[in-house]
This record gives C-alpha cells, sequence and structure tokens, in this order.
C-alpha cells in the first residue's frame, strides 16, 4: 500500500516537472495577449451601428422627400393611365397665371404678411414681458405659467371648437343681453373672422416662446442684475438693458426660424372652417394644406411647384434675417 | 430717486399684472363656458347660452360617448371605429411616436458630443441647417414616398416616421451632453464597461429628466395632432382625429352644439389630467441657445 502511494507521488511529480519544462520551453514564444479588438475599432462599431438608422430615416424622409418634391414640381399626372409625366415649366406657368389672375392668390400673399407681422410686433414682445414677469417671481407667475402653456398642450381642434362657439353663439348672446345689439358671430361675419382667427391663433401661440425665454431669463446670473439694482436701476430699463441684450441669440433663434412661418402657419384655419374656409382668411399655409388633403393626387405636382416657389422664397430670407440679425443685434454673449 | 424706481417699477408690474389677468380670462372663459355648456340639454343651451343650468345632466356625456364613432371604408368593407378604439389608437400612434423620436434624438445627439469624428460635425450641421432651412410644400411628396415602402396607412410606419432627430430637443440633448464630464465614461471603461453599457448604464440616467420630459411633450403633441393621422393613417383613426370628423359632421345625432362641445371636453381630460399631474416637470426651465454658425 505504502509502495502504491509513493509509486503516484513519484508519478505526480514527474508531470508536474514536465509541465513547467514545457511552460519554460514556450512561454517566451507565446503571443502577448492582445485584446480581440482595439477600442478604436470598437468605438467606430459602435458609433457605425448605432448612428445608421437615424442617418437611413433621414435620407429617405428628409433628403428623398425633399428631392422627390423637386421632381415633382415638373410633372404632370395623367388621370386616364395614372401616371406622372415629365411636364416642364408648365406647373409653374399656372402659378403665375392663378396668381396674376385671380384676387386669391393676392389676399392669401397679404393675410400671410399681415399674420407674420402681426406675430412679430405683437406677439414676439408680449411673450417677452410675460417671461420677464414670471423669471422675476412676481405674484402670481407660477400660476400665469401654468395658464400660458395650458393651450400648448390642449388639443388644436378641442380649443377651436371651444373658442368657435364661444365667439358664434356666447358673444352675440352678450351683446344682445348687455349692450341691445344684434351683431354676427365673430366668424360668421367675413369681415371680423381674419381677426377673430389671427387673435385666437396669437393667444394661443405663447406657450413655447414663454418658456424658452423664461429659461434664457433665468440663466442670466444675479450678481449682474444686482449690481444694477444698487446702482437704481428700474424694471424697465432693466428688461430694455440688461434682459433684451443678454437673451438676444434666443430671441434672433425664434425670429429666424419664423420667417418660414409666413408660408406655413395655417393659423388653425383647418380647425376652425375644414377645407371650407372663405377666401378672405387663406394663408399660404392652410391653402398648401387643405389642397393636399381634399385636391387629391393629380394636385400633386401643382402643389409641389407652389412648395418649391414659396421655398425659393423662404431659404433667402431667412437667412437675410439671420445675417441682418446678427449685423444689428446686440453683441452680447448669452449664458 | 429711490421713490420714482418703486413706483415705475409698481407701475409696470400692475400694468403687465393686468394684461395677464385679461389673458387668463381669454383663455379659462370659453373652458369653463364649454364645462357647463357641457352640463345642459340641447333645449336648455337654446334657452341660455350665457348662464349655467341648473340640475346639470351628463345625458350629453352618454350622447357623445355613444355616438363618437368614424366609419372608414376599406377594401374588406366599412369598419366602425368606437371611441375606446380611436384612445387605443391615439395611445399607439403617441406613445409610439414619442418614444421613437426621443431615444432616437437623444441617441443621436449622444454620438455626435462624445465622439468627435468628422461625421458627428456634419451630422450636427445636418441638424442646424434644417431647423433653419424652411421647406415648404413636402407633403405631397412625403404622402407619395411612404405609399412607396409601406408606411403609409401603418402604425409602425408612423413610428419610423416619427423616428427623426432633426428638432430643438436634439439641440436640448447635446447641450446636456456636452456638459457630462469625459470622467465618468473614462472611469467606466477602464473598469471594462462597454460602449453599449456606458451608453444605457451610465450616460441615458443622467439625462432621464430631459428624456422624460421630452417623450411626455412629444406625446402630448402627438396625441393631440389630428392632421397627421388624418393624411398618413386612415385606417386608424386616432381620438384628435374622430374630433376633427366630429366636429365638421351633419349628422343628426352629431350635430348639437353642446354635444359637440361635450366632445371638446372628454377629450380635453386626459391631456388636462397629465398636465395637471407633471406640470412642474414639464414647464420646467427648458434651455436653448442661439444658433451659430
Amino acid at each position: 500500500m505504502m509502495k502504491k502511494e509513493k509509486h503516484t507521488r513519484m508519478l505526480s511529480g514527474a508531470v508536474y516537472d514536465l509541465r513547467v519544462a514545457l511552460h519554460g520551453r514556450f512561454a517566451g514564444k507565446r503571443k502577448p495577449n492582445r485584446k480581440f479588438m482595439s477600442k478604436k475599432t470598437k468605438d467606430m462599431i459602435f458609433y457605425t451601428v448605432l448612428i445608421a438608422f437615424p442617418i437611413a430615416q433621414f435620407a429617405y424622409f428628409y433628403v428623398a422627400v425633399n428631392v422627390n418634391s423637386v421632381l415633382l414640381a415638373f410633372k404632370s399626372y395623367d388621370i386616364l393611365s395614372g401616371a406622372y409625366g415629365f411636364a416642364g415649366f408648365s406647373n409653374f406657368i399656372n402659378i403665375f397665371k392663378e396668381f396674376s389672375g385671380s384676387n386669391l392668390m393676392a389676399k392669401t400673399a397679404v393675410n400671410s404678411l399681415v399674420a407674420y407681422a402681426v406675430g412679430l410686433i405683437a406677439g414676439v414682445p408680449l411673450a417677452l414681458l410675460f417671461s420677464f414677469y414670471i423669471t422675476k417671481k412676481f405674484p402670481g407667475h407660477g400660476f400665469f405659467k401654468v395658464i400660458l402653456f395650458l393651450p400648448s398642450i390642449i388639443s388644436a381642434i378641442v380649443m377651436v371648437v371651444l373658442f368657435k362657439y364661444f365667439v358664434d353663439r356666447l358673444y352675440p348672446e352678450f351683446m344682445l343681453r348687455v349692450f341691445h345689439k344684434t351683431v354676427p358671430g365673430l366668424l360668421t361675419d367675413s369681415r371680423s373672422a381674419f381677426a377673430t382667427v389671427l387673435f385666437y391663433s396669437i393667444l394661443v401661440g405663447f406657450g413655447t416662446g414663454v418658456l424658452v425665454y423664461s429659461g434664457a431669463i433665468a440663466r442670466i446670473p444675479a450678481s449682474l442684475t444686482e449690481a444694477a439694482k444698487l446702482d437704481g436701476i428700474t424694471s424697465l430699463r432693466e428688461f430694455w438693458y440688461i434682459t433684451l441684450p443678454l437673451i438676444f441669440p434666443t430671441i434672433s433663434t425664434f425670429l429666424i426660424v419664423g420667417v418660414a412661418g409666413i408660408f406655413t402657419n395655417q393659423l388653425n384655419l383647418f380647425s376652425f372652417f375644414s377645407s371650407s374656409a372663405e377666401y378672405e382668411v387663406y394663408t399660404f399655409g392652410y391653402f398648401l394644406f387643405a389642397q393636399t388633403a381634399y385636391a387629391g393626387t393629380a394636385n400633386y405636382p401643382r402643389l409641389a411647384a407652389y412648395g418649391l416657389l414659396f421655398t425659393l422664397v423662404a431659404a433667402p430670407l431667412t437667412f437675410g434675417v439671420k445675417k441682418l440679425l446678427e449685423k444689428l443685434g446686440p453683441e452680447a454673449t448669452e449664458f | 430717486m429711490k421713490r420714482k424706481i418703486w413706483k415705475v417699477n409698481n407701475i409696470v408690474f400692475v400694468l403687465l399684472f393686468a394684461v395677464l389677468l385679461v389673458y387668463v380670462l381669454l383663455i379659462l372663459l370659453p373652458l369653463v363656458w364649454g364645462l357647463y355648456t357641457s352640463l345642459k340639454t340641447r333645449e336648455g343651451f337654446v334657452r341660455d347660452v350665457l348662464w349655467p343650468a341648473w340640475p346639470p345632466t351628463f345625458n350629453n356625456y352618454v350622447s357623445a360617448f355613444s355616438n363618437f364613432q368614424i366609419k372608414v371604408a376599406g377594401l374588406q368593407g366599412t369598419k366602425v371605429f368606437y371611441i375606446y378604439d380611436m384612445f387605443l389608437n391615439s395611445l399607439l400612434y403617441a406613445l409610439g411616436g414619442a418614444v421613437c423620436s426621443a431615444i432616437v434624438t437623444c441617441v443621436t445627439a449622444y454620438l455626435v458630443a462624445k465622439f468627435p469624428y468628422r461625421f458627428s460635425k456634419i451630422v450636427y450641421g445636418i441638424v442646424i441647417v434644417a431647423l433653419i432651412l424652411p421647406i415648404v410644400g413636402a407633403l405631397p411628396s412625403q404622402l407619395q414616398l411612404t405609399r412607396a415602402i409601406g408606411v403609409y396607412d401603418n402604425m409602425i410606419g408612423m413610428w419610423i416616421m416619427n423616428a427623426s432627430f432633426l428638432n430643438i430637443y436634439f439641440l436640448i440633448f447635446y447641450a446636456t451632453f456636452k456638459t457630462v464630464a469625459k470622467d465618468y465614461a473614462e472611469a467606466a471603461s477602464i473598469d471594462g464597461a462597454s460602449n453599449f453599457t456606458i451608453l444605457t448604464r451610465l450616460m441615458i440616467p443622467l439625462v432621464k429628466n430631459t428624456l422624460f420630459m421630452i417623450i411626455l411633450l412629444q406625446f402630448i403633441g402627438l396625441w393631440n395632432d389630428y392632421q397627421t393621422p388624418m393624411m398618413f393613417l386612415p385606417s386608424a383613426p386616432t381620438v384628435a382625429y374622430g374630433m376633427y370628423q366630429f366636429s365638421f359632421s351633419a349628422l343628426n345625432s352629431f350635430n348639437v352644439e353642446t354635444i359637440k362641445i361635450t366632445g371638446g371636453i372628454m377629450m380635453l381630460m386626459p391631456v388636462l389630467i397629465l398636465f395637471l399631474v407633471f406640470h412642474k416637470k414639464l414647464i420646467g426651465n427648458l434651455t436653448m441657445g442661439g444658433i451659430k454658425g
């Protein structure tokens, strides 16, 4: 028994010696323990895999859609065959005829410009003043902030339904009872319909502006306003000389992006009137949407041509406004 | 001098307070009027448009609930969608679209902010140009191309269509990720964390509040949007589109002002509750800088 145990111990000792010898023989020649991939390669693969979908989505839903829109502007639709064919500039010629031959487009252009101008002259300053009020934490600021943002979260169609009956049913009733005057509803009366729609659009459009402006005002270092207050500055002068210059980059962003609104703002007309709004209240945005929704596939090339023309006006106008604001605006660093 | 400052400050405050008070009245009056009008009978409304009626009745809600339906004509005949079908469609459309859009925007902003490749700069440039450059009237083309790849009238297709990073939220995520120090990711990397682990376990939790707020804002926007489902998802009408149809319906059962107003109040409630619960998060300070370059 003892002999067998001794024999086994000797054998295992020999195996161990052999392993040590083999290790000594080959260990020096073994390749260094490299990782499967370098960090750079791993980063690159990770980046490529994750960015592939967003880029593909962008390539199709932005690039291809817009390229196709340009091509569509030079096509016509054959109702019999249901196919599109090259039409040269005929869509554009028809558009120029529409512009020169009817009052519709002239009225639409005027309405769109008026809506933009009123938004600029009344909407932006009011949004800035409201933001100033909220950021300075004047009484009721929390409540006002919630109410200012409320129309942005309520569905446009719901707000419009309530407002529509409010101005068309309640307003005439109110005028009759209080002032003993018989008046038509504000939307029913074609003389007041556009002003009412415009007023409504500005009324419900403060939300995002106030939110972003008050965020920008809140980032102005307190030390700046405190120092000004010690020098005896009034709230009005603080707003004009400190707040406005310091948040100018944010304001200019809104103004630049807003230029496109001349051609895209529907003024909630589709929610008010569906596709049957009177020509007196038309805007470019409403015209394009209502036509696409109800005029059918045959009209797509004509509408694409309208879109291309509007873009050709809107794009340089936007960049022009950007350059102008950079040149005329105060040189300020936003915090 | 101090007296003059005090006077000017007070005048500014009183004027702004008065304007804001008028604003609040203009916003709340139609809502309050709509709410008590929804509790009137048709006859009660005709008798007195101005004031609430007593006792209130909930019959309009019952009528609006049972009549709120849309008939959609398809290849297999006409299908009727009731209010609960439309709520489900709205939920799928808004939740899927909001989550897809916010995650794609968040991940793209992370890649662009944290991986300084030349391509990242190109992507950033694309966002800025797309935000400034106005492209008008691409809707017909969009309809054509969505039909071409089967995205049209398809719920998942709508999520894909919404999953774009070309929005203002990209800049918010980008600014947030830029402020996160490199040390976090480097420390995690030394401990053996993969890029995916760093993104999902470290970076996304760091921006989870912003991500949640953006999902919520997108959700509300999509929930309320009736024009996109009307144009791109005709076989799955959402509740917002249903409301649009309802408000212009000339059918006898719908064509009553009180019923239409009640429909509006009914649709208002879910979003209003969501807003009242989360309003502090939603209207916290949203930060956005100017456009440079």
